[in-house]
């Protein structure tokens, strides 16, 4: 299997932040989230693979190319949570602007786009709402035969049914072959509909990387009345609440044994995953 | 790419282009008023202020952003600016030819320049625009517009300041009397000579300019 990204002990230090020579890849033809609370360093991790932060140490490698290597961006189509236009530009302006730099660039693709998610080419970028504005980002980001979309928070910001039709695009998207998303949130309800490959980065290190449906059928949820919980499984529970009424909890399904058969025990979403794990701050 | 640069960066100043009309007005006023001398010096820097319009709204647009997600390497978006920047240092001097003509018409004190007088304020205002140029485009690159405007607009004038400053000095001293004189004395014999040192000089500056433009930005994170 053939890896879209490859990334080996990347480091960057900031003032008030590092990135902890993290390590993962994601395999081509995948839908990647890339998830973790705010601040964890999802951002900080695309702009190093795009070489808009500069690492300390470490490797990128992209659709087999040096993250150094600016021809790799041909490639690439890249949305962050706004996209980067002026706001005195009209979809025209942007077209002008950025099909120059593409050997690959689709016009007749790009105002199909626009047509199809209702853009009007000539209005300016100021005067469109943020789901219009993500939505013209993705036409330029799916003109130019991206081999990989980097995507940050791409969803943030939309309401249910923008982001339902933002789902519907990357979907659209994946129906060649060979192409991979990369996408990053803390929304992890999209992810739940469209990943197959999670990574999970918490306080700048990866704490999860693999398939999604492993990951959730790892944990499961607990909850049970007082004195439901085995002295010898608090050490088990992840991100445990005891409250009056008894408890809740995360724990490995390898470790559901030995509870009392009134527990409750259900699924686990990612949601789940990332709320437990951070509550103490557990590793996967 | 330096032309598609040049390109993307004039398309990201569209609001500003509304502006560039008004400059020959700006400086066909001040000429008129003050002395057509200014004519070619003013249009330069004027060109210059206007080729600074990009750093202005790359941070509100994110300029440096979106140039970083295109195949675009860091080096060729400083060759763009300042390819783009020489491009309006070459407009100011066309301008301040067609307009000193005019001004003349209109002006009190007039000024009818030989060939060499032309060249000589052409070559002062090529090293005016490489002094402003490595005072601002480096700083501009390292620091962004909104922090690196106030030291790109004030380490030229500090700069100017001291040299003035020196200059007053030393000519204050015993025997110095006439150092100013003798200088525009010997500068009005060899007026190509010194045209040919100034531009060599704002040559230099430009080159050095660059240089740490491309040093500090390739080292910028965004």
């Amino acid at each position: 299997m053939n890896n879209a990204i490859e990334i080996k002990n990347l480091s960057k230090r900031y003032k008030n932040f590092l990135l902890d020579g993290i390590s993962f890849s994601v395999p081509s033809g995948y839908i990647c989230g890339f998830i973790g609370q705010n601040g964890a360093g999802k951002t900080t991790t695309m702009k190093l693979m795009l070489n808009m932060a500069l690492k300390d140490s470490g490797e990128i490698e992209v659709l087999g190319k040096s993250g150094d290597d600016e021809s790799l961006k041909e490639e690439l189509g890249v949305l962050f949570d706004q996209p980067y236009f002026q706001e005195d530009w009209n979809p025209i302006d942007i077209e002008r602007a950025v099909k120059p730099f593409y050997r690959q660039w689709d016009s007749k693709a790009y105002h199909q786009y626009l047509a199809k998610f209702s853009l009007d080419p000539k209005q300016k970028f100021k005067a469109m709402s943020r789901g219009m504005k993500m939505k013209l980002g993705m036409a330029v980001t799916l003109s130019h035969d991206a081999k990989l979309l980097l995507l940050d928070e791409p969803t943030s910001g939309l309401d249910p049914v923008m982001r339902d039709e933002m789902l519907d695009v990357f979907r659209d998207y994946l129906v060649e072959e060979d192409r991979t998303i990369f996408f990053s949130t803390h929304i992890t309800s999209d992810l739940e509909k469209i990943a197959d490959y999670i990574i999970y980065i918490q306080d700048g290190r990866i704490v999860y990387s693999g398939l999604k449906d492993e990951l959730t059928e790892k944990y499961c949820l607990i909850r049970g009345g007082e004195g439901d919980l085995p002295q010898d499984k608090r050490k088990s529970m992840i991100g445990l609440r005891e409250h009056t009424a008894g408890f809740e909890g995360m724990i490995e399904v390898t470790e559901t044994g030995g509870f009392p058969p009134e527990v409750v025990i259900e699924t686990v979403t990612l949601e789940d995953i990332m709320v437990h794990m951070s509550r103490n701050g557990e590793t996967l | 790419m330096i032309r598609k640069m040049i390109a993307l960066d004039w398309r990201a100043m569209k609001v500003y282009q509304i502006r560039f009309p008004i400059l020959p007005v700006f400086v066909f006023v001040f000429g008129w008023l003050y002395t057509p001398l200014l004519v070619i010096p003013l249009c330069v820097i004027f060109c210059l202020s206007f080729s600074i319009n990009p750093f202005a709204v790359e941070e509100k647009g994110e300029l440096n952003k979106l140039y970083l997600t295109l195949p675009v390497k860091r080096k060729e978006v400083v060759a763009g600016r300042f390819a783009l920047s020489l491009i309006l240092l070459f407009c100011g001097m066309v301008m301040g030819i067609a307009i000193l003509p005019l001004v003349n018409l209109v002006a009190l004190s007039k000024w009818y320049l030989s060939l060499e007088w032309y060249l000589t304020i052409m070559a002062l205002s090529v090293l005016l625009y490489a002094v402003f140029n490595l005072f601002m485009f480096p700083v501009l690159f390292r620091l962004g517009y909104q922090k690196g405007k106030f030291w790109g607009f004030y380490l030229p004038i500090g700069f100017f300041g001291i040299m003035f400053g020196g200059f007053s000095g030393i000519s204050m001293l015993p025997g110095n009397e006439r150092l100013a004189l003798n200088f525009l004395e010997y500068a009005s014999k060899n007026l190509l000579f010194i045209s040919g040192g100034m531009v060599a000089l704002g040559a230099g500056l430009l080159v050095l300019s660059y240089a740490i433009s491309v040093k500090v930005y390739s080292k910028r994170d965004f």
